[in-house]
């Protein structure tokens, strides 16, 4: 059953990752590229990883598509279409081949290279990925690096107010 | 074969489920339009049968008969897709809700809830944020100015009131110390969510009547100023499922704060379901009484309500909430 998913899920996601590249209209791509999120939250729920996918769904496709569907309304999308650079069928197919021979390089690399071969798969801890694993080591052992996301997402927000905000010396 | 036949029995139970969701949202829009006729010192509709009961069936093999109109320069098949995803979307949240404690049939014990996640909230949200969709490809694909508008101010509403009650729930579960639905049931068994968290009750309100988009945030609808908003292009079934995602919202956000906040199915005397649809159903009676009751905010007005008043004040909560917790542990 978890393998059937498994592969459903792996189609529908190349299946939509080859969509976002081939379809006319940007808003059509920005929505093929929600479906391979969507889909790749379904592969971490299949690992056992309920709270990355959640997340992976509330961030990626709930609030960052949402913002770059936005965008994308707010421009001229007829223009759009007609001067929009499209890969033909043969194009794609060739990059196909290039991104797999890339991946099993990268594959043998990592296998060969970094000890991976002798990685014994039955230390990770059970419950690796629930909530509660998460959350102990991100506030126990990945503290700092924690605080320092948070220090940059708050400079981030302080940025955009800034920018946001009204110049109240000019134009009045 | 013991897992099979408990496969079996969770897909009644899911199928069950959405037919009594389906139900309610049939006979909630016959009492919406019974409670505002009350309210308005009108009758309502009474011809369809006695008391009107027959009204939902009838509205809905109209809209069934309807024609299905499609815009010519409509982006087609986003066109169908929208309220589809707004439908899906609704009715997919019904699968977390603890309708009751477990009963036995035949001998085995069989929970009364499709699927007891750990993580019920992020479910929901991850479901609004997807159903968020909806509405704004409609308004997108209709190639309408004003369904254009009604889109991007839904969708601006729903991104800034989901934050103050993502951060009002994350004190309740603070406060009970699990993101599971049913776990936070089971802790409200000596003391409700509303007594230890009367602040974040009242403003969870609110941020819930604004993500299912009901007066006084009915940005989507604004009869006045939009035509009908996002779906004013829809026609038939179309709209149809539009209509019915909006009610299956008023329903399963008026479980979830029944859950979060007034501890579920939990009650004395009655059975289980019974209080959980009683609470429930006392939530959908006050939706529908404040919509008679208040009219519309402005758009500006419902963003600086949404940023200035009711994020600060939930994000005091939270701090309050936790500091409290820390010191009594």
């Amino acid at each position: 059953m978890d393998v059937i998913i498994f592969f459903m899920a792996v189609v529908f996601a190349m299946g939509s990752a080859i969509a976002i590249i081939c379809v006319k209209n940007p808003i059509h791509s920005a929505l093929w590229m929600v479906s391979t999120l969507f889909c790749t939250a379904v592969i971490y729920l299949l690992l056992g990883f309920d709270f990355l996918a959640a997340i992976q769904v509330i961030v990626y496709a709930g609030a960052i598509m949402m913002l770059i569907v936005y965008v994308i309304m707010l421009t001229s999308i007829e223009e759009e279409i007609k001067k929009r650079y499209r890969l033909r069928l043969f194009q794609i197919v060739g990059i196909f081949f290039v991104i797999i021979f890339f991946i099993q390089a990268v594959k043998y690399g990592m296998v060969h290279l970094t000890g991976w071969e002798g990685f014994d798969w039955k230390s990770i801890p059970e419950r690796f990925g629930s909530v509660n694993y998460i959350a102990y080591k991100l506030f126990t052992k990945f503290v700092l690096p924690f605080e320092v996301v948070s220090i940059l997402l708050l400079a981030g927000i302080a940025g955009a107010v800034y920018l946001a905000k009204k110049e109240k010396n000019k134009g009045e | 074969m013991d897992f099979w036949i408990d496969v079996i029995i969770n897909v009644i139970f899911a199928i069950l489920s959405v037919l009594l969701l389906l139900l309610v949202v049939a006979y909630s829009t016959l009492l919406e339009r019974k409670l505002l006729g009350d309210f308005q010192l009108r009758i309502g509709p009474n011809r369809a049968g006695p008391f009107g009961i027959w009204q939902p069936i009838a509205d809905g093999l109209k809209a069934f008969f309807k024609e299905d109109v499609i815009p010519e320069k409509a982006d087609k098949i986003v066109f169908v897709l929208a309220p589809m995803v707004s439908f899906i979307t609704a009715v997919g949240i019904i699968a977390i809700i603890p309708f009751a404690d477990s009963i036995t049939i035949f001998g085995r014990h069989v929970k009364l809830i499709v699927s007891d996640i750990d993580i019920s909230i992020l479910y929901v949200f991850a479901l609004a944020a997807l159903g968020s969709y909806g509405c704004l490809l409609g308004g997108y694909s209709s190639y309408n100015k004003y369904s254009i508008f009604g889109a991007m101010r839904t969708s601006a509403l729903l991104i800034s009131y989901e934050i103050p009650f993502v951060l009002l729930i994350m004190s309740i579960v603070l406060v009970n110390g699990t993101l599971s639905f049913s776990g936070i049931v089971e802790a409200q068994s000596h003391l409700w969510n509303i007594v230890r968290e009367p602040v974040a009750f009242f403003l969870a309100i609110v941020c819930a009547l604004a993500e299912i988009n009901r007066t006084p945030f009915d940005m989507p609808e604004t009869e006045s100023e939009l035509a009908c908003g996002f779906n004013v292009e829809y026609s038939s079934m179309k709209f149809s499922m539009f209509f019915m995602a909006e009610y299956a919202h008023l329903f399963t956000i008026s479980a979830i704060l029944t859950t979060l906040f007034l501890g579920g199915w939990k009650g004395p005397l009655l059975p289980p379901i019974v209080w959980f649809l009683l609470k429930t159903f006392a939530f959908m009676f006050f939706f529908i009484w404040e919509r008679a009751t208040y009219p519309r905010f402005r758009i500006d007005q419902i963003m600086h309500f949404g940023w200035k008043v009711l994020l600060p004040l939930s994000l005091a909560n939270l701090l309050v909430t936790a500091i409290v917790m820390a010191i009594i542990g």
